[in-house]
């Protein structure tokens, strides 16, 4: 048996998703279906439009959907069947089983993309009205960083989600699901940047939308492909230390802030707040690292405290910075004031009401941690939702019913009513969680006899 | 060749081992037995470095599982109670997949995977696909995966779970010629017959907890219980026994004597002695209960001495001072 690469993960996929029949059937159809708009009826000049859409459909069927639900899909059979502790226990080193998936499962549809993408750059030449090539190139491009893109998000929302149990879990672990939640979240938006006309302002230069989609595609999915490897090299037993998530962190809110011309800082502050609270909430409280993380803390071993502090505590760094910094931006603040800062709506930010919301993003923590210190926390995540949704939903639903909305800063991070009365939930809740965790590590992580 | 100790795995809301601690000399087959539940699973998963226990060391040939479970990794060859298989892959394939995950050279590649397939019996399979195999083919194949890297200890997981008789009795002839290579073997299982066959210690675990350890068979036995059964009317006093210096009188049933020999002593060399001291004997034998027997015995016997039934979580013993963790 011939072995094509040195990668063992690549070649069993290659063995799995690829053969000769394979190989040969997919330009056979290609050619019947080129055979067949030939045969259209239409003058030439409108064949060109439509090989170029037929084929940028395929490309994108194939790509973005097929690459993600090849790789959701191989994922879950791994652990489904207990391979996946096959691999872990082999010396595979995580960068070639990520990249030996990341290629290997989806080659089967890169060959069909790829097919796409090349009769999309070399038939419309010859059909009278068509797009110029440079634009043909561009595209093509852009179909390949968007579909390696989605398809290391593929790899690392299944992975995450497998390992994790989190709340979604259930859902996310069916590919279909994973696919379906892609198609409908991802690929809306980026068609709509695809054809979007125009230019598109980041840090007051502007560029054409398929250019910026091209380097913002293409630097996130390096970033994609890094996180695959992370959390493979996690699951594999290695050590990950914190830097890399921090400078993810700091580069999706800087990223992102440079589309916002008015208030970058708000924007980036928004972006960490998100990243806060979603890798607060999809996955578990890993309570015996915890325990782990606090005995090297106590012993000095600050390296291994970095190496187990979970994701959220990485991102919170990112959120302090830029909470001190809007404190200071706001209207009663030292820094200068931007455009927004002078608004009816900015005037309103002022340092009590980010004091406020830092409470609200502490007191959230501390429930969350509270509700997995006990004994019975089997449906902590659940409860947190709950106890969240009926103080920020429900509670001031009913104040406003009942007209007292001078008390809504109680429960909601309100511009202009800046209740700082907030942290003593926080002090209250810390101090009992502090109290329920020491109990529950006695009790959980007793020291043998 | 294993040595645990203090070995301690949590899982939410129930303490899956406590303190579990134990030594595995190399070249032994252990059996690890106990009832479902009882935390069998959980410890080789841990023993293999899957899963990360709250408490405890775990040491496979010298090297510390925790600190360096791909040096571990290594040394053990692991198969689950799934046998982890590619189902799409033929048996080559499967092999040479692992092979090629072992880094094993080019060159040695087909060699290395005829070797594994020999071993396991499985060489005239090499073209069927995983998934098309019988259940002990499956067994045999991922043996066969987890022998490809030559690891020095085998750890299997109820193995033979499911297998029909003959299937257990090539398993029973595959576990013992590893042995004779060479490996030691930890393999665990509810079902004590299967085990009989070829196991020479045995652990038991119940409710999370080592109830006893011991050797069944082998040269690492410290003693070997055999039973005297005299004649009926014979005129013997049962004190001369005692000038056998290696043997040791344990009690008298009716005309049945129970005894020990020391190591190094054969119940041979007990019989040429009673037959030259005109012993009327009318029935010599060794007095191994089964595997059955012992662990029953064992089980039931560390029930009786952990009342109430080992704790649950909630009922844990409090720490001590200065005994930290580790991950």
């Amino acid at each position: 048996m011939r072995l094509i690469t040195r990668n063992p993960e690549f070649n069993r996929n290659l063995w799995i998703e690829f053969s000769g029949q394979r190989a040969v059937v997919v330009p056979i159809l290609f050619g019947l279906l080129l055979w067949l708009l030939f045969s259209l009826p239409d003058p030439p000049d409108t064949l060109g439009p439509v090989i170029e859409g037929a084929m940028l459909v395929i490309a994108g069927a194939a790509l973005w959907l097929g690459g993600p639900y090849q790789i959701a899909q191989g994922l879950f059979t791994e652990w489904e069947r207990h391979t996946w502790d096959i691999q872990r226990l082999s010396p595979i080193t995580p960068w070639r089983l990520v990249w030996g998936k990341l290629f290997g499962s989806t080659v089967f549809v890169w060959y069909i993309g790829l097919c796409a993408l090349l009769l999309y750059l070399v038939l419309p030449g010859w059909f009278g009205k068509h797009q110029p090539l440079p634009e043909r190139w561009l595209m093509g491009a852009l179909f390949l960083s968007t579909a390696v893109m989605l398809q290391a998000c593929a790899f690392l929302s299944t992975l995450y989600s497998l390992r994790y149990g989190a709340l979604f879990a259930r859902n996310v672990k069916r590919p279909s699901v994973t696919v379906a939640a892609f198609a409908l979240l991802g690929v809306p938006p980026m068609l709509r940047l695809f054809t979007q006309s125009g230019e598109i302002l980041w840090y007051d230069n502007s560029y054409m939308p398929r250019v910026f989609l091209l380097g913002s595609s293409a630097v996130l999915s390096l970033w994609g492909v890094y996180g695959c490897y992370r959390i493979t090299r996690s699951d594999f037993l290695y050590r990950n230390g914190p830097l890399p998530w921090l400078l993810f962190t700091v580069f999706l809110a800087v990223w992102l802030a440079g589309l916002s011309q008015d208030a970058p800082v708000y924007t980036a502050l928004t972006v960490s707040l998100v990243l806060l609270y979603v890798t607060l909430f999809s996955a578990p409280v890993d309570t015996l690292g915890l325990h782990h993380t606090l005995a090297f803390m106590r012993s000095g071993q600050w390296r291994r405290v970095g190496e187990t502090l979970p994701l959220w505590t990485n991102t919170l760094p990112v959120v302090v910075v830029l909470l001190v910094y809007a404190m200071l931006a706001s209207p009663q603040g030292i820094l200068p004031r931007s455009a927004v800062m002078q608004s009816a709506v900015g005037k309103l930010l002022t340092p009590g009401f980010y004091l406020s919301l830092t409470g609200f993003v502490a007191r959230d923590i501390c429930l969350l941690h509270l509700l997995y210190f006990s004994q019975r926390n089997q449906r902590a995540m659940g409860a947190c939702f709950v106890y969240l949704a009926v103080l920020y939903v429900l509670i001031p639903s009913i104040m406003k019913t009942l007209d007292v909305q001078q008390l809504l800063g109680l429960f909601l991070p309100l511009p202009g009513q800046s209740l700082p009365l907030v942290w003593i939930e926080v002090l209250a809740l810390g101090i009992w969680a502090r109290q329920r965790w020491e109990t529950y590590a006695a009790v959980a992580f007793a020291a043998p006899e | 060749m294993i040595a645990v100790n203090n070995l301690v795995f949590e899982y939410p809301g129930h303490r899956a081992l406590d303190r579990v601690s134990f030594d595995i000399r190399a070249g032994s087959i252990t059996a690890l037995v106990g009832p479902n539940g009882a935390g069998k699973t959980t410890l080789l998963r841990c023993l293999a470095g899957l899963v990360r226990p709250v408490y405890g060391e775990m040491r496979i040939n010298g090297i510390d599982v925790l600190e360096e479970p791909h040096r571990a990794h290594a040394c053990i060859g692991y198969l689950s109670d799934f046998f982890g298989l590619y189902d799409d892959l033929t048996v080559r394939q499967c092999l040479l997949f692992l092979a090629l995950s072992h880094s094993i050279a080019e060159s040695r590649l087909d060699s290395a995977v005829l070797e594994a397939a020999s071993k396991t019996g499985i060489a005239d399979l090499m073209e069927r696909k995983a998934g098309n195999l019988s259940r002990g083919q499956r067994q045999r194949l991922g043996i066969a995966q987890a022998l490809l890297h030559d690891p020095e200890v085998l750890i299997l997981d109820e193995p033979a779970s499911g297998l029909d008789p003959e299937a257990r009795a090539e398993l029973s002839h595959l576990v013992r010629s590893l042995q004779a290579a060479g490996k030691t073997i930890l393999v665990s299982s509810h079902i004590l017959s299967e085990l009989e066959d070829y196991s020479t210690d045995m652990l038991i675990i119940d409710c999370g907890r080592i109830v006893e350890q011991q050797v069944v068979a082998g040269s690492g036995r410290t003693q070997v219980p055999v039973v005297i059964e005299l004649e009926p009317d014979a005129a013997f006093d049962v004190a001369q026994l005692d000038m056998f210096a290696p043997f040791q009188r344990q009690g008298v049933q009716g005309l049945r004597i129970h005894g020990t020999l020391e190591q190094g002593t054969t119940p041979a060399a007990l019989l040429r002695w009673l037959v030259q001291q005109q012993v009327p004997v009318c029935a010599f034998y060794e007095d191994s209960p089964d595997m059955q027997a012992r662990y029953i015995e064992s089980v039931q016997r560390h029930r009786h001495e952990n009342q109430p039934a080992p704790k649950k979580f909630g009922l844990s013993v409090p720490p001590k001072a200065g005994q930290g963790a580790r991950s």
